[in-house]
């Protein structure tokens, strides 16, 4: 029996989908079976990330009316063989959600998979009420900014009274070196002890990302030495059971405008 | 007549029914006595007391009937020494402290009968109202309600420095509108004679705003 991770924020462009899809190779990386369900009904991208959108035939409101065999819907990654997808529907709106239904498939994904990661849509209506609704866990997902965080305040409440059998867990994404060394960020701590969640993941802002999906590549798949690959397969590790430190800012520092003596030492070298 | 005994106390004049009669003795009794001043009397206000037994409705629409039907008697109200075990526990929830400790998160608000101490931060963006007064322990950035919706006798005390507002009863006072310097760890919020809210030091909360004994009723 697999676990199900909801993978949510509130706030919307906070990197919830890049996240789910990093997450998820990482996971099938590290050797385990994953499926991958996209709930925002109307504004999917889940499979334009993945690099699936080609082969997306049934999506999820398919196999909630009963159209199609949920086994059948799903999209199969070419590269990945572990990494199975179920597209939302870009026509169908999230009335369309049937909590009853979208429960009884992940269940039954549940049995097949290792983990079954959802994609939930920003806002707190019904989306995000389905993915509540059947989630084993939850990833939170921030930025350092105040109305993510507050934002994610607010989803931390909603997903506490849930009582998920895993918990929370945060996820702080975005993170600019260059804003938390000038002071300018809000402080990573900060935001845990404000959220009260433990923090499980720290991604650092990279162009590469973006860049990456716009492929169709999510990071973690073509660069393994990109600093947010590395906090992506962190997190992927962290949620398996291993013991890794959250030092994923210390292991990129920036140099600074001064170099140190030792530092100049040797470069005049 | 031993069931049933009229007195004078102050200015009132009570109905005393005896604990240990059955009721249709006394009102028996009371027929007696009530014909007897029907002779003498024209007008009398009276208090039923009926000690240590408490009336179920149906007792107390035949006592009301009764004494409806003697023009000259007026009923104020009827009273005993005894309640219900239920109206004792609403009494005693209203002027309790009820201790909670969680997190408050943005969007929730909650709603408590009577006073509170909460153990645990209001995050911005969340409420917490309670018809008494709110003690915080924790870190406010929310708004905090207290007499909701119309006690001024509520107090608010806590660290509320970075709150956003605070409501006392009918009255609301935004945080960052005040004079920073007044506001410290041992401040506490109430409702002055003129109806406003006013800051004062912890220390001065018992002259101020007295606690107030239980008061049954």
């Amino acid at each position: 029996m697999g676990t199900s991770i909801v993978v949510t924020s509130g706030k919307g462009g906070v990197g919830k989908t890049t996240t789910a899809a990093n997450l998820s190779l990482a996971l099938v990386q590290a050797g385990k079976k994953i499926c991958v369900i996209d709930l925002d009904v109307g504004l999917r991208n889940l499979d334009a990330i993945l690099g699936l959108s080609d082969r997306v035939i049934y999506d999820i409101v398919d196999v909630i009316s009963g159209r199609i065999d949920v086994q059948r819907a799903l999209v199969q990654h070419p590269q990945y063989n572990g990494l199975c997808m179920l597209a939302a529907s870009q026509s169908a709106s999230q009335d369309n959600l049937n909590i009853e239904r979208i429960s009884q498939i992940v269940l039954d994904l549940k049995n097949s998979f290792d983990f079954v990661i959802i994609d939930c849509p920003a806002g707190i209506e019904r989306g995000f009420q389905a993915a509540v609704a059947v989630a084993d866990s939850a990833i939170v997902v921030t930025t350092p900014e105040i109305a993510a965080v507050s934002d994610a305040d607010r989803v931390v409440g909603i997903l506490e009274a849930a009582n998920l059998t895993y918990g929370i867990h945060l996820v702080i994404n975005r993170v600019r070196l260059q804003m938390i060394q000038s002071g300018k960020s809000m402080d990573i701590q900060n935001i845990v002890n404000r959220l009260s969640v433990p923090l499980i993941g720290v991604i650092i802002d990279d162009d590469e990302v973006i860049a990456s999906s716009n492929d169709g590549h999510p990071v973690v798949g073509i660069q393994d030495s990109n600093p947010a690959a590395i906090g992506y397969t962190n997190l992927a590790h962290r949620i398996l059971g291993k013991d890794i430190p959250l030092n994923e800012i210390d292991n990129n520092r920036l140099p600074t405008k001064k170099s140190g003596f030792w530092q100049r030492l040797f470069k005049s070298k | 007549m031993k069931n049933v005994a009229l007195k004078g106390k102050g200015q009132e004049y009570y109905l005393e029914i005896s604990s240990y009669c059955d009721f249709n003795a006394a009102l028996e009794d009371m027929k007696v006595l009530f014909d007897d001043l029907a002779k003498s009397t024209d007008k009398l206000t009276l208090i039923v007391d009926t000690q240590q037994r408490l009336l179920g409705e149906k007792q107390i629409t035949e006592l009301k009937q009764l004494i409806k039907s003697y023009h000259m008697l007026d009923l104020k109200q009827i009273v005993s020494a005894v309640d219900t075990k239920t109206s004792l526990n609403n009494i005693l929830k209203k002027n309790q402290i009820q201790i909670e400790s969680h997190i408050v998160r943005s969007g929730q608000i909650l709603d408590y009968n009577g006073n509170l101490l909460l153990l645990g931060d209001v995050h911005a963006g969340a409420q917490v109202r309670a018809t008494g007064s709110i003690f915080v322990v924790g870190v406010v950035e929310g708004i905090i309600h207290a007499g909701f919706p119309d006690n001024d006798d509520a107090v608010i005390a806590g660290n509320l420095g970075a709150a956003r507002q605070i409501r006392i009863s009918d009255l609301f006072q935004i945080v960052a509108d005040l004079a920073m310097d007044n506001l410290e760890m041992d401040s506490f919020f109430y409702v002055n004679d003129l109806h406003t809210i006013a800051i004062d030091k912890i220390d001065n909360l018992a002259t101020i705003k007295p606690q107030k004994e239980i008061i049954i009723s």
